[in-house]
């Protein structure tokens, strides 16, 4: 185990600051945004099959907030990810 | 179907949305170390004893803590990040591994937390086997391209024929200033992975050092140099002594962990030797 339970993702404009937890055996990101907006949780759900990212609870209105920052977690986590040992 | 954040799903996953949103409301993120049980939790070490020539089994804290850390609280920030009174966020750092490469310097350049324990506090951890989660990227359906985001499955390593195997430690004593309290913290050394584990670990393409009896030896009660040292700690183990089988997600919450679990979709292993 190494680091990656906590990560940081540094974008244009701001730090997303993440932490990886295992909440009811499904995984989950917990976003802390350097530029003071609140925090998001997010988890990647299934529609139709395919994956999606979703805030938990439900923000309706940060749905694209949490597409994009989801993403981007996708993106961090292709290329490094994190460890357990 | 249901929907979830204005996305469709399916009524199964949308009960486990409203299970998850339930548990997620009690959840103490800032408190919560990581996502594995076993972190933060004693483990058996072997370490010198007082003359040197010897050995203890003990029980250390899995995290090395750098003396420097006041009390706990200290500690849980240290750990888990924390938001200053300004409301800057400073992020914590997971010291249950120390990489190999990095015992005497850090990846900035400067001296590593590490060096002094390297140096003077070498020791043994007790294993029967780890943990270890493969990355699978899933073909989208429409457009056969890999999905950003992986399946991952976890594994269970262990060393064949041995019951026990031994991971290079290093260990740090910590005091609560607050409490008088003392405890021995340990993070246990990583390298370069090995043929199977580039596999199983496939987004990091790490493991921990195993030694076989002559470099465990070596590594306790060596007078060693910071290069050998560093070239012990980063030692690979060989793939064909371990074993890596797939063991059900839900893995830490069983008491059986290490049983082996068949996923129908997952490709075999394949590595050279």
């Amino acid at each position: 185990m190494e680091l990656g339970d906590r990560f940081e993702i540094k974008l244009p404009d701001l730090t997303m600051q993440v932490g990886y937890h295992i909440i009811n055996n499904d995984e989950v990101f917990h976003v802390v945004f350097s530029d003071g907006r609140p925090e998001l949780v997010l988890h990647e759900a299934l529609s139709g099959g395919l994956p999606f990212w979703t805030s938990i609870p439900e923000a309706k209105h940060r749905l694209k907030e949490v597409a994009y920052f989801g993403a981007r977690i996708a993106e961090h986590l292709k290329n490094k990810s994190y460890v357990l040992l | 179907m249901c929907y979830y954040n204005g996305q469709k799903v399916s009524r199964a996953e949308f009960i486990k949305l409203l299970q998850l949103e339930k548990a997620v409301k009690n959840y103490d993120f800032l408190n919560r170390a990581v996502h594995n049980g076993f972190a933060y939790s004693p483990v058996a070490v072997l370490k010198r004893d007082a003359t040197e020539t010897n050995f203890d089994i003990v029980q250390m804290e899995w995290g090395f803590l750098p003396p420097y850390l006041k009390n706990r609280e200290k500690v849980a920030q240290f750990r888990n990040g924390y938001k200053d009174e300004q409301g800057k966020w400073h992020i914590g750092y997971t010291t249950l591994n120390a990489k190999a490469e990095n015992l005497f310097t850090n990846e900035k350049g400067n001296p590593s937390i590490y060096a002094d324990a390297s140096r003077k506090h070498r020791c043994l951890v007790l294993s029967t086997g780890f943990y270890e989660w493969r990355h699978v990227f899933p073909l989208n359906k429409k457009t056969g391209q890999p999905l950003k985001t992986s399946i991952k499955y976890p594994y269970y390593i262990s060393v064949k024929d041995h019951e026990y195997f031994y991971m290079a430690g290093i260990w740090q004593e910590w005091t609560d200033k607050d409490t008088g309290e003392t405890v021995e913290t340990l993070a246990i050394t990583t390298a370069e992975a090995n043929p199977l584990m580039q596999q199983v670990h496939n987004s990091k393409k790490r493991m921990p050092t195993i030694l076989n009896d002559e470099l465990a030896y070596e590594w306790m009660f060596g007078d060693l140099s910071d290069e050998r040292i560093t070239e012990i700690a980063l030692s690979q183990f060989p793939a064909k002594q371990m074993d890596a089988c797939t063991i059900a997600k839900e893995f830490l919450a069983t008491l059986e962990p290490s049983t082996p679990f068949e996923y129908e979709d997952l490709p075999a292993l394949e590595y050279a030797i």
